[in-house]
């Protein structure tokens, strides 16, 4: 509470900023004039009394300032005359704001995109997922080596169908595989659980997500997500590839694209998760 | 002691760091008085101890009065001269109801470290 009444109280006091000074101007005035007679009474000359009492008050000026500094409104107004100063001094030198601006535009420019690459490739590995902040990595703990294990599939699925602290479970294995067609070395591939982009809650560009009958065993028909990317460098964005009814005889998969909105987004995730994926 | 803003303005008044604040506040509990009465009050208290200046008093004031621990209201003086006095509110009496206890608990503390002698440890 005393947070929210200081706030008010700086906001009242910027829109009665006059009256608080012809206030503090009577305090103070009050404060001199009292201190004056309280001397006189005590026998001094009105004189002596008078500089006593301006003595005891100090420098009214100095008294003000550090009056007007007490709350945030003050650093705002003192902001304020700043950015006017700077803006007149701007004015009166336009040669010099002119040469400023020519150095700091390309200069902030080139600084943003050199962060925002940074930050994209380094910073958010995780990118053409919906919500970053809510996915989480469940690992087993090996007693003997006390370090963090993967989880079998039978531990998977009874977390699956017990754990209530998670929307939704997921598993996933990398593998290194030769495709019919490669020619130069393996690609890689991470076969996962069917609900794997439900639960990333990732869309697909094309196609559709895989069933829940797709990772079931004696599935009728193996089927993959391959990247945006693949599609188009291995398969020259051949239409039939992607369409829901027709298979590829090369990999003898339905192949589906993962839409990654950004160029930037799907260069992350294929650093990061290979570049096919099958349930 | 907890309020560590007004050290500047302590400093200037000989007085022992974040103290001021309760002691005008003090002051106020005892009846409504204006900013040079509150001065001499204290000083008067202190027996001479603590003088407050302008400078560190009126700031004090303004931070108690933002803070709605005191409010300040125009009047007449016994001799008929315009002031502003001000009044502790109810948070103004809590506040120094808990600074109160939390001083002599810092007091007793700190005594019984100053009195203590290497036997006792």
């Amino acid at each position: 509470m005393p947070l929210l009444r200081r706030f008010i109280g700086g906001f009242r006091g910027l829109f009665r900023k006059t009256r608080a000074e012809q206030e503090l101007d009577a305090e103070l005035r009050e404060f001199l004039d009292t201190a004056i007679e309280q001397k006189i009474r005590t026998g001094l000359s009105r004189g002596t009394a008078v500089r006593a009492a301006r003595m005891e008050l100090g420098n009214v000026e100095a008294v003000k300032d550090r009056v007007r500094d007490v709350g945030w409104e003050s650093m705002l107004e003192s902001f304020w005359r700043d950015v006017r100063y700077a803006l007149r001094t701007l004015r009166r030198q336009p040669a010099f704001t002119l040469v400023a601006l020519l150095i700091l535009t390309p200069s902030i420019g080139l600084i943003t995109t050199l962060l925002t690459l940074f930050s994209d490739t380094v910073l958010r590995p995780w990118s053409g997922v919906a919500d970053v902040a809510r996915v989480v990595r469940v690992y087993g703990i090996a007693p003997n080596l006390a370090e963090r294990v993967g989880l079998s599939h039978p531990e998977y699925r009874y977390l699956a169908e017990h754990a209530r602290a998670v929307a939704g479970l997921a598993a996933w294995r990398n593998e290194t595989v030769r495709l019919d067609d490669d020619g130069d070395g393996a690609t890689r591939i991470t076969l996962m659980t069917a609900n794997f982009f439900d639960v990333l809650t990732s869309n697909l560009e094309r196609g559709r997500s895989f069933r829940a009958a797709d990772d079931a065993p004696g599935a009728p028909q193996p089927v993959a997500v391959i990247s945006a990317d693949l599609w188009r460098r291995r398969f020259a964005r051949d239409p039939q590839l992607s369409a829901d009814e027709s298979g590829s005889t090369e990999c003898r998969s339905k192949l589906l694209v993962w839409r990654l909105e950004r160029s930037r987004d799907r260069k992350a995730a294929l650093r990061r998760s290979g570049f096919l994926w099958a349930p | 002691m907890r309020d560590s803003r007004i050290g500047g303005e302590d400093k200037q008044s000989g007085l022992v760091q974040g103290t001021l604040h309760m002691l005008i506040l003090k002051t106020l509990a005892l009846e409504p008085m204006h900013g040079y009465g509150i001065g001499v009050r204290l000083e008067q208290i202190s027996k001479g101890v603590f003088q407050v200046n302008a400078g560190s008093l009126f700031p004090a004031l303004r931070r108690l009065e933002r803070d709605g621990l005191i409010t300040g209201n125009w009047r007449f003086t016994e001799n008929n001269r315009r002031a502003k006095y001000y009044t502790l509110t109810a948070s103004g009496r809590a506040k120094l109801k808990r600074e109160t206890r939390d001083w002599a608990m810092q007091t007793t503390a700190i005594a019984r470290i100053l009195e203590a002698s290497l036997g006792e440890w």
